[in-house]
């Protein structure tokens, strides 16, 4: 069983092991491995646009500065944050589904590949993935 | 800078007969333009002449076709596409109806369009190609809206470009103006005394939130690459160093003057401690010429300059916005027009402004003819909450302890609702100078009071004290109370904390309700009912957490958690500099105790607060409250919850309210409504609150709805969407079967 899921984690590129990132159960993912589908993006888009985009450019969701933020961080901790914090007038005030369709989208803006799998409205779900940014493309200082 | 004016082509019947309908209706408008209608308030009844229906900001209407009977059978009568001429954000523009035509804005770029009421078809549309201007421009949006002008003879469009343009074009067709300006356009970045040079960038984006990556001073004989979209492209504006200026809302023309003022960059992570400040300008409606000029930020030896204790002037160290960026009321019999003004530089820190800071977060009264202050009033000292005021002041004639009285009530972000004698400036209710928490943190020196009136009660959660906490059970209320205690309580006007705890209480943090978006903000505010009295006020009701830190690349020695080295403009970083490694930029929110909810629970027990709260205008009173689109029925998995039925709670959200003769109607705002519920309009009893209608809509609204009659028909329209998916969607009643009229009530099953 072990060799078998090890041969798993081996050929699904973007899925790594939870044990090295100190987790006890289950595989985890990075956000390379189309953890979002398009039509989570398009609609977390729109949700941006009317509630984030009058105190936020997107290009301080994006790039380096960005990635050093979040970069190896279980995609749940992203979601905490934005949930609690977000919108700034009434954090918390987005419904679940809302708040993973922004996510969606933050990951798009970060050149994350969609994929056939919805994100999850799930925080014990998203915190089997991981977000990889490594090589984002600096969008930063454009 | 090039115009692009452009008028629908093989329309040749259609527009006779339009022109036809036009020439008649004009007949009857040129009659009413003139003069002062009784109760038109600069609008000709039936019409929506001005951003706020009225140049009182009424958002009143007279017409009653539409009425409760029949407002479930209102149908969409067209969708005009905004998008298919270019994105925007969301889309925030209140259309106007004068004389037969509707006209709006749209797009990042601000194309002024006329619209063929009835069908949507657009008839003309206007833009203006502002190179840099446009793409530094802090206000890249639709904007607001446009205002109209006639003297019953001409009519114009006076519309007002991100890149801060003016431009005075021909209601019928579109053309600009020759007698207007230059060529029908005015520079309203020339007659603010600061120089103009050529710009240039460096990089092809937008400026980024606040400040960031602007234009600069050209360098001699440098050249536009067309290849990296920099260098300097031939546009003039005012020179960068002194900061950005830009405009989101209409002008308000009042006795044939445009008065206008201006907005600034966001205030919210800006780098440099100063800016351009806020300006109110009149201008000559026929001509373009300005008239007078009226300094926000009072320049030495001007009334209030001693309010500035570092100095006032342009450039001085901390001197910056104090814009006017909302709409504007006016009354045209007393000849004033009332600025709403907002707060100076930057949103949460004011350590390198120490004072009042007049006229920032104002009411100012002036005269429209020659822009001399008749009155003003302070709400705010020395903001450091973000508190602009956002929205255009609601006058009313209402008869208060038997005498009528000419009021304005101002309904602001902090919850509180400022009512005076227009005329005068006197409160009509007393408003207390009142004792307010002090800022711990380095150089701030907070106002030691602030004005809170008797009378209205506030609208909005004011501050966190213990008892807003949620006690459904002692263990419910010992949680509730150890989360409020990470962040520092209070009634209101909590000053920010540092972020490491150095204030000498501890805190990092600092209990922010309302927040920045209000209260009230420009998303909502009140309609008034004019027969009546009574006021209908849109609002918000939130609790998050306000903070500060040092950012290492900023010129301010705090501001709200932010990073912005290695942005363009940014200072260089300090040495041994380190990028921070968790949080939004500089946010290390794992620092941070800002969470308000226990299991996805509010900590605040749910109130009458937000939604839409009734005031009877003539005694102060609250009337009635309605949620935003209803209530909601909180679940929780959290085992604190366990067994414990929770009481209902009301949606976010800034309700966009407009009254009728009979109607109180309403869109729950972008992000307002009960969640994943289906986006609606309603209709409320005026007196009651009792909704009386509702009907579906493609889309939530996303700025305030407007009414009018044509040819018959009262429509009810609104924007919608973001980005490319932007829209204006009219509503109306079905066409009358078996010869009923419109407005005739339908059948039972049609209800």
């Amino acid at each position: 069983m072990r060799t078998l899921l090890s041969m798993c984690i081996i050929a699904l590129p973007g899925v790594v092991s939870a044990q090295a990132n100190g987790e006890t159960t289950g595989s985890v993912r990075t956000t390379r491995s189309g953890v979002y589908t398009a039509d989570q993006a398009t609609k977390g888009r729109e949700i941006y646009s009317l509630s984030c985009v009058s105190c936020h450019a997107a290009v301080t969701h994006t790039g380096p500065a960005f990635a050093a933020k979040w970069h190896g961080q279980r995609l749940s901790e992203l979601y905490q944050y934005i949930v609690e914090f977000m919108p700034k007038a009434d954090p918390g005030s987005l419904s679940p589904e809302e708040y993973t369709l922004v996510l969606a989208y933050l990951l798009r803006m970060n050149g994350m590949p969609a994929g056939a799998q919805a994100l999850p409205v799930d925080t014990t779900a998203l915190g089997r993935i991981r977000i990889d940014l490594k090589a984002t493309r600096d969008t930063t200082l454009r | 800078m090039s115009h692009l004016s452009t008028r629908r082509p093989g329309n040749s019947l259609l527009t006779r007969v339009t022109s036809a309908l036009a020439v008649l209706v004009a007949a009857w408008g040129s009659a009413a333009a003139g003069q002062a209608l009784p109760g038109a308030r600069g609008n000709v009844p039936g019409e929506w002449r001005v951003w706020g229906a009225d140049l009182w900001s009424t958002r009143y209407s007279p017409l009653d076709q539409i009425n409760a009977e029949n407002f479930r059978s209102l149908q969409v009568a067209w969708k005009w596409n905004a998008g298919a001429f270019g994105k925007d954000e969301y889309y925030r523009t209140t259309p106007i109806y004068a004389n037969g035509r509707l006209f709006t804005v749209a797009t990042t770029r601000r194309v002024a369009m006329a619209l063929d009421p009835a069908t949507g078809e657009t008839l003309w549309m206007w833009r203006l190609d502002e190179g840099i201007r446009w793409q530094k421009a802090p206000r890249q949006f639709a904007g607001r809206g446009l205002s109209y002008w006639t003297d019953g003879r001409k009519e114009r469009i006076i519309v007002i470009t991100p890149g801060y343009h003016m431009a005075s074009l021909d209601a019928k067709t579109g053309i600009p103006d020759p007698k207007f300006g230059k060529n029908g356009v005015v520079d309203l970045m020339e007659g603010l005394g600061m120089p103009l040079v050529p710009l240039a960038v460096d990089d092809s984006g937008s400026l980024i939130i606040s400040d960031a990556a602007p234009a600069r001073r050209a360098k001699p004989g440098e050249k536009w690459d067309p290849v990296t979209k920099t260098g300097a492209d031939g546009t003039i504006g005012i020179d960068p160093s002194y900061g950005q200026i830009a405009n989101s809302s209409p002008a308000v023309i009042v006795n044939d003057v445009i008065v206008l003022g201006n907005s600034s960059i966001h205030g919210y992570y800006p780098i440099r401690v100063r800016n351009i400040p806020g300006f109110i300008r009149g201008f000559d409606i026929r001509t373009g010429k300005q008239i007078w000029k009226f300094n926000l930020v009072p320049q030495p030896g001007e009334f209030g300059a001693e309010t500035w204790e570092r100095g006032s002037r342009i450039g001085d160290e901390g001197v910056g916005k104090n814009d006017a960026w909302a709409t504007y009321s006016a009354d045209p019999e007393l000849g004033m027009v009332y600025i709403p003004v907002g707060m100076p530089l930057m949103d949460e820190y004011g350590g390198h402004r120490p004072g009042a800071n007049l006229y920032g977060n104002s009411i100012v009264a002036l005269d429209a003819k020659t822009g001399v202050r008749k009155w003003h009033y302070q709400m705010v000292h020395h903001d450091i909450w973000d508190y602009d005021t956002p929205m255009a002041p609601n006058l009313l004639d209402v008869t208060i302890g038997g005498q009528p009285r000419k009021i304005l009530a101002a309904t602001t972000k902090q919850g509180w609702m400022y009512v005076f004698d227009r005329a005068t400036g006197k409160e009509i209710w007393p408003i207390v100078e009142t004792p307010v928490l002090q800022s711990q943190v380095p150089g701030e020196k907070t106002w030691p009071t602030q004005p809170i009136p008797s009378r209205p009660a506030p609208y909005a959660q004011q501050g966190l004290a213990e008892s807003d906490l949620i006690d459904y059970t002692p263990a419910i209320r010992d949680s509730a109370l150890k989360l409020a205690r990470r962040c520092q309580m209070g009634p209101y006007y909590i000053p920010p904390n540092l972020t490491d705890g150095s204030t000498p209480n501890g805190f990092r943090c600092s209990w922010y309700a309302p927040g920045a978006s209000g209260g009230v903000n420009i998303d909502g505010g009140a309609a008034v009912d004019v027969e009546t009295g009574m006021m209908y006020v849109g609002a918000q009701s939130g609790l998050s957490t306000i903070m500060l830190q040092k950012d290492p690349c900023s010129e301010f020695r705090y501001s709200s958690p932010r990073d912005n080295c290695g942005l363009i403009g940014a200072l260089p970083p300090p040495p041994g500099y380190q990028p921070p490694t968790s949080g939004e930029r500089g946010g290390g929110f794992e620092r941070r105790a800002g969470a308000s909810r226990i299991g996805g629970i509010s900590i605040l027990k749910p109130k009458q607060f937000g939604g839409i709260t009734a005031y009877d205008m003539t005694t102060g009173d609250k009337s009635w409250w309605a949620p935003n689109g209803g209530f909601m029925n909180p679940t929780s998995n959290d085992p604190l919850f366990a067994g414990v039925t929770l009481p209902p709670t009301t949606p976010g959200g800034q309700a966009q309210i407009l009254a009728t003769k009979t109607l109180m109607i309403y869109g729950t705002g972008r992000n307002g409504g009960v969640p994943n519920a289906k986006p609606m309009l309603f209709a409320l009893d005026k007196k009651t609150g009792q909704q009386v209608g509702s009907v579906e809509i493609p889309a939530r609204t996303t700025a305030l709805p407007m009414t009018f009659m044509h040819q018959g028909k009262q429509y009810i329209v609104f924007a919608m969407g973001a980005e490319e998916n932007t829209a204006l969607v009219a509503l109306t009643l079905p066409p009358p079967p078996n010869g009923r009229g419109a407005g005739s009530p339908p059948r039972p099953e049609e209800r």
